[in-house]
């Protein structure tokens, strides 16, 4: 009897509008870094259809509250997820976004040269407080297909406490999450590079989703300084599931911050 | 997955499904605003796809005969001839392994076609059971063009005087006009900062719903546009569409069809629609897509909100309204089709 239970279930997923999910929401914001706050808006007109929506990181279920008008996020690293159900279909697929505050004054940033086709809007993309976009021809991203350093002077000594560094993933566009990142301090302004934090990632996981992918990285024991290096690895080898294994993944980032 | 395959795969032995009502299956999603809603059915074509495959399906146009003609860059079969109840009639071409735009022009009471292929950078005329007629290579008459990789040809539109207007949509989009014989008349389109440009031509159409004023309907597909020109050339006006990557314009009474190929909100995710328009040219219905709103006559950015299909490249719309939806990149899949809600 079960499995003819399952036989039916199998023929009613496939039929009417069961056999096609919504597209998820469309939303705007303009950027997920924020100096006092975010707002996103979300447009969806459709009969029968309602966006549902959470702010604690949860799956949002049709529990959860309906988008009605623009959503103000003023916390930092709030996690905004939505998702659309009704009408009968599939609910939409999760679209999310974690927004981020401002941060310590960053004085300026060099870095490894990017990519030529994936320069970013130049010298600045890193700390011009844009970005959030998960698609990777916007110049908001530089692209990098190698160890990457950044060089970052703040414009007075402060305790770094936490470093966020914002990637992409979009593993069909060979861009990876990195495998592995490294903070170091300088004490006195000629001192050595102190290694203060890093980071392991599980890069390789596949992953269909194309998305943005904050990653923090606590300081160890913070000091007070005005120079931060973050060394970035990308992927050394593609996984085996992937159209390029074997060659080195690209890491994309559009920005990083100081806490 | 096509979803007849899906069916096989799971349901572990068709034996136990039989007791299910058959009503119960019926695939009755419906789609699209206002009166221009349909019924779609993603199982319409009966082509068996080991002995007929197809890759991209890139356009279809129906015969006199009203036969449902598909163009696919398969060069096992680069034409599929259907009747409208989806089951394969004929099949004919290996000689065009880019093919991509299909065009049917009815010649003094015989059909002929117009196939453009991308990978030939040619525009070949041919009979509707293949026989080529007429061959356009590049057009070094323009002075636009030193070989022929730089012209990559995405359609064609053909005057009732027999010009032909090719769109090279792939490559320098400028609009190119011949004789019917297939002599060089002129050149307009290109790319550039005007409203007169183009970036990627990849349709065109002659509208005559005003008879009075035919003009020419092209694509400016990355700008989310239509643009109308007079069939000199001479521009007229753009038709914005927000958000929408329009593929080739298609007229059939007071109305204009086409694929958007996706959404901008979404690209490269599968996220196209079908769009309609009325004799204004203002969008009534959507399927698979946003519902049409306007802000101060401007209409708002339009988007897919059912995934019913990934990547549609082209509609035709038959003598009974029907549509058929043929599709690009979307794992081999043959057309859906669509059928009115009266």
């Amino acid at each position: 009897m079960l499995i003819f239970s399952l036989l039916i279930f199998n023929k009613l997923s496939t039929a009417a509008q069961d056999l096609f999910q919504i597209a998820p929401p469309l939303w705007h914001y303009k950027s997920v870094f924020f100096d006092k706050e975010a707002v996103v808006t979300m447009k969806l007109v459709e009969a029968g259809m309602a966006i549902h929506y959470t702010l604690n990181g949860q799956e949002p279920t049709e529990n959860d509250p309906i988008y009605v008008r623009p959503i103000t996020i003023k916390k930092t690293g709030t996690t905004l997820k939505a998702r659309i159900f009704g009408a009968g279909y599939r609910p939409s697929q999760t679209v999310k976004a974690t927004f981020f505050a401002k941060g310590l004054p960053i004085q300026s940033i060099s870095q490894t040269p990017p990519d030529p086709q994936h320069g970013g809007s130049g010298e600045t993309t890193l700390i011009d407080g844009n970005g959030g976009v998960p698609y990777s021809d916007n110049r908001t991203w530089m692209g990098f297909q190698d160890t990457i350093l950044l060089k970052i002077k703040l414009t007075t000594a402060k305790k770094v406490r936490q470093i966020m560094l914002h990637t992409l993933k979009d593993q069909g566009s060979w861009i990876f999450s990195p495998q592995q990142v490294e903070v170091y301090g300088i004490k006195d302004k000629s001192g050595p590079l102190v290694l203060i934090g890093s980071q392991m990632l599980d890069a390789s996981q596949e992953d269909p989703f194309i998305a943005c992918l904050p990653t923090l990285i606590e300081v160890v024991s913070p000091w007070k300084t005005t120079d931060i290096v973050v060394k970035i690895y990308p992927l050394a080898r593609m996984p085996d599931w992937h159209s390029g294994k074997g060659k080195m993944a690209w890491v994309f980032i559009d920005e990083v911050k100081l806490y | 997955m096509r979803r007849r395959d899906f069916l096989l795969n799971t349901s572990l032995g068709l034996a136990g499904a039989l007791y299910v009502p058959d009503l119960l299956f019926k695939n009755d999603t419906i789609l699209g605003h206002n009166h221009k809603r349909y019924r779609i059915d993603t199982d319409w074509s009966q082509a068996d796809v080991g002995r007929y495959p197809v890759n991209d399906c890139h356009e279809m146009v129906q015969d006199q005969k009203g036969r449902i003609l598909l163009l696919t860059n398969e060069t096992r079969n680069n034409v599929l001839i259907y009747d409208k109840s989806g089951k394969l009639l004929d099949a004919w071409g290996t000689e065009y392994p880019g093919a991509h735009g299909c065009t049917l022009f009815n010649e003094n009471g015989t059909d002929v076609l117009f196939i453009c292929d991308n990978t030939r950078h040619q525009v070949i005329k041919t009979t509707l059971d293949g026989k080529v007629l007429l061959t356009l290579d590049y057009p070094k008459e323009t002075g636009m063009y030193t070989k022929a990789e730089e012209y990559v040809p995405t359609e064609t539109a053909i005057a009732p005087n027999g010009d032909i207007y090719v769109a090279d949509g792939y490559g320098k989009d400028f609009i190119i006009q011949y004789d019917a014989r297939g002599q060089y008349i002129r050149h307009f389109g290109g790319r550039g900062g005007s409203p007169e440009h183009l970036l990627n031509a990849h349709g065109v159409c002659i509208d005559a719903r005003d008879q009075a004023n035919p003009c020419l309907i092209v694509c400016s597909r990355q700008q989310h546009a239509y643009k109308r020109f007079d069939l000199t050339g001479k521009y007229l006006s753009t038709i914005a569409l927000p958000g929408a990557w329009v593929c080739r314009p298609v007229i059939k009474g007071d109305y204009l069809y086409a694929a958007v190929l996706q959404s901008h909100s979404r690209l490269w995710q599968r996220s196209g629609f079908i769009t309609i328009l009325d004799k204004q040219n203002k969008v009534v219905s959507n399927l698979a897509g946003s519902q049409p709103t306007y802000t101060d006559g401007h209409p708002d950015e339009m988007y897919q909100t059912i995934m019913a299909f990934q990547y549609p490249h082209d509609v035709c719309v038959d003598d009974e309204e029907n549509l058929y939806v043929a599709q690009w990149n979307s794992g081999k899949t043959y057309p859906y089709k669509l059928t009115p809600i009266v």
